[in-house]
């Protein structure tokens, strides 16, 4: 309904944000855990549990979007390795080695080996793939000559930066919500962590803000820009800007002034407010490739 | 050798004899249309390509009065020398022939439509029903009887005609030196249909491409890439090590203060 005849539609779109969501939430959390402090692990923890989980979810969507069960068996989907060329063939299989390691380092923190070097390797080439899976929506469309409206090189570290600011927000709701009941066999004294989560994420959102201005500028010559500034598509890309960017920004830059200026635990950090800004940042970041995705094609 | 077509529009009457050529060799069902209301297209009939149509004719009005034209534009696939179709398929699905057609193995596609995306022409479509590609097939069966495509077959005026690739080349530039345009030769790597025109082709709608091939243009694109991420790598180091310098300098100065006020504060009352 809202593919305006599009080949690539909703599903699509929500199958890239749900890959740079679970890219995001993975290099977020396995970077809290090599470089943040130890009393943070429970965050870090959120970001591999819900890293392949989103993935596998957004491959499953993918795979219902082909819409031929009788054809695509298994063995036929294996069809897709073919072409080491492709994007799609690269990102097929960043997404499935990714997911394997996503999964080994949840093994890893449900078995609780935490201190092991072998784990922070694993992290390290997790990272790496992430990075691999979150900019891989990117490259798949800025590589399709026949898209203009794609064809920037600033797209794929849109998708990244987005990725990120996702996952920053999707490890932030679960410690918001679920971090005492999920987890509780971490330790607490994860305020110090949000206040840095809540610093990223608005990091993130200004340069988000600012490689989404340069994408524009970019492709200011073709027609499509038109119609997702302007036509159809600018309710769900202003609504990607305004609502996924400048609200939780404000809601966090809040926080944080009340933060320097009473030094107590600013209202940002209460539950409500939180979770407000948090999701907003995820239905700014499927908007957002909803519209850019739609909006190459129309 | 690779087979090639050249079409000279400039002899093109607009009959449509290759449309319906095509609908019958390739057993393609007739379709219901709708008018083409794009100014200047009306005449053009069906208005597009789809699963049901390989190529059709765009019928395109220019000019008003006594300088009013008719040009006839065949589209259907261009089977570029290195499709960028087959480039982007993750399954090798799409493959370029010796012989010159871009073939389509319906066995190896898993119908994820990148092809559509992929292709600098915008050709391919998806069929919603059986869920596979479909487009021109530069009619390889015949090909391979070697016989001409049915399109070609069919002209009555000899806008169409096929030769070796290098011919058709040839012929091409034959008529660019007699003052006609061409197109096809470099865009996006070459193609094997070829368009001589009187006037520019991208006037009559042929999307403008540089003659970069599809491996070239992801080289170039990546290249972009990655300067950006060397130049955004490069600013978010500097941005942290002006974050850390600074707040060093606070905590500094911080600590300047602390100590200053504790200089000059007045004397608690016992200790004058």
């Amino acid at each position: 309904m809202f593919s305006f005849g599009a080949n690539w539609g909703v599903l699509v779109a929500l199958e890239l944000f749900l890959a740079g969501l679970g890219a995001g939430a993975y290099i977020v959390g396995s970077s809290i855990d090599l470089f943040g402090e130890k009393s943070w692990r429970r965050l870090a923890f959120a970001g591999a549990l819900m890293s392949w989980p989103m993935v596998g979810v957004g491959l499953g969507i993918l795979i219902i979007d082909l819409g031929r069960p009788e054809l695509n068996t298994p063995s036929h989907l294996m069809n897709v390795f073919n072409n080491l060329s492709s994007m799609m063939t690269i990102g097929s299989t960043l997404l499935t080695m990714f997911l394997a390691i996503s999964l080994l380092t949840t093994v890893f923190w449900v078995f609780k080996w935490h201190e092991s070097l072998l784990r922070s390797i694993i992290e390290i080439a997790g990272i790496s793939l992430g990075f691999g899976v979150a900019l891989y929506p990117g490259l798949l469309l800025a590589f399709a000559r026949g898209r203009v409206f794609w064809a920037s090189p600033f797209l794929p570290w849109l998708f990244l930066v987005s990725a990120i600011c996702t996952g920053l927000a999707l490890v932030g709701l679960a410690e918001t919500w679920l971090g005492r009941i999920l987890f509780p066999f971490f330790s607490t004294g994860t305020e110090d962590a949000m206040i840095e989560l809540s610093r990223t994420l608005r990091f993130g959102i200004l340069a988000k803000l600012l490689i989404l201005t340069l994408y524009v500028i970019s492709v200011w010559q073709t027609k499509e820009v038109l119609t997702v500034l302007m036509g159809r598509l600018a309710p769900f890309f202003w609504a990607a800007v305004a609502g996924g960017l400048l609200i939780p920004f404000a809601i966090e830059e809040y926080g944080e002034r009340v933060l320097k200026e009473t030094g107590l635990r600013p209202i940002i950090y209460s539950r409500i407010s939180a979770t407000i800004s948090f999701i907003l940042v995820l239905l700014g970041g499927i908007l957002l490739r909803y519209a850019i995705l739609i909006g190459g094609q129309i | 050798m690779s087979k090639a077509v050249l079409v000279d529009i400039r002899k093109c009457i607009g009959c449509r004899a290759c449309q319906v050529a095509c609908k019958r060799w390739n057993d393609r069902k007739s379709e219901k249309t709708v008018l083409n209301a794009t100014p200047g297209l009306e005449w053009t009939n069906p208005s597009d390509l789809s699963p049901r149509t390989y190529t059709y004719i765009r019928f395109i009005g220019r000019g008003s009065g006594d300088d009013f034209r008719w040009h006839f534009l065949k589209i259907q696939c261009n089977h570029c020398v290195e499709p960028g179709c087959a480039s982007v398929c993750p399954t090798k699905a799409l493959s370029k022939s010796v012989e010159g057609p871009v073939l389509y193995d319906v066995e190896k596609c898993i119908g994820c439509k990148y092809c559509i995306s992929g292709c600098p022409f915008n050709v391919p479509r998806f069929d919603e029903e059986k869920h596979i590609i479909e487009k021109c097939t530069f009619c390889a069966d015949r090909l391979a009887e070697g016989l001409k495509p049915a399109c070609v077959a069919a002209c009555p005026t000899g806008a169409l005609s096929m030769h070796e690739r290098n011919e058709v080349i040839q012929l091409a530039e034959s008529a660019r030196s007699n003052g006609a345009h061409i197109y096809g030769k470099d865009e996006v790597g070459g193609t094997s249909w070829v368009y001589v025109s009187d006037i520019p082709l991208t006037e009559l709608g042929l999307p403008q491409h540089d003659s970069k091939n599809p491996t070239a243009y992801v080289t170039d694109m990546l290249l972009k890439v990655g300067l950006l991420g060397v130049v955004g790598a490069g600013a978010l180091y500097g941005l942290g090590v002006y974050s850390k310098r600074r707040s060093r300098l606070e905590k500094t100065v911080h600590n300047n203060c602390g100590s200053t006020d504790k200089s000059t504060a007045s004397p608690r009352k016992g200790e004058e």
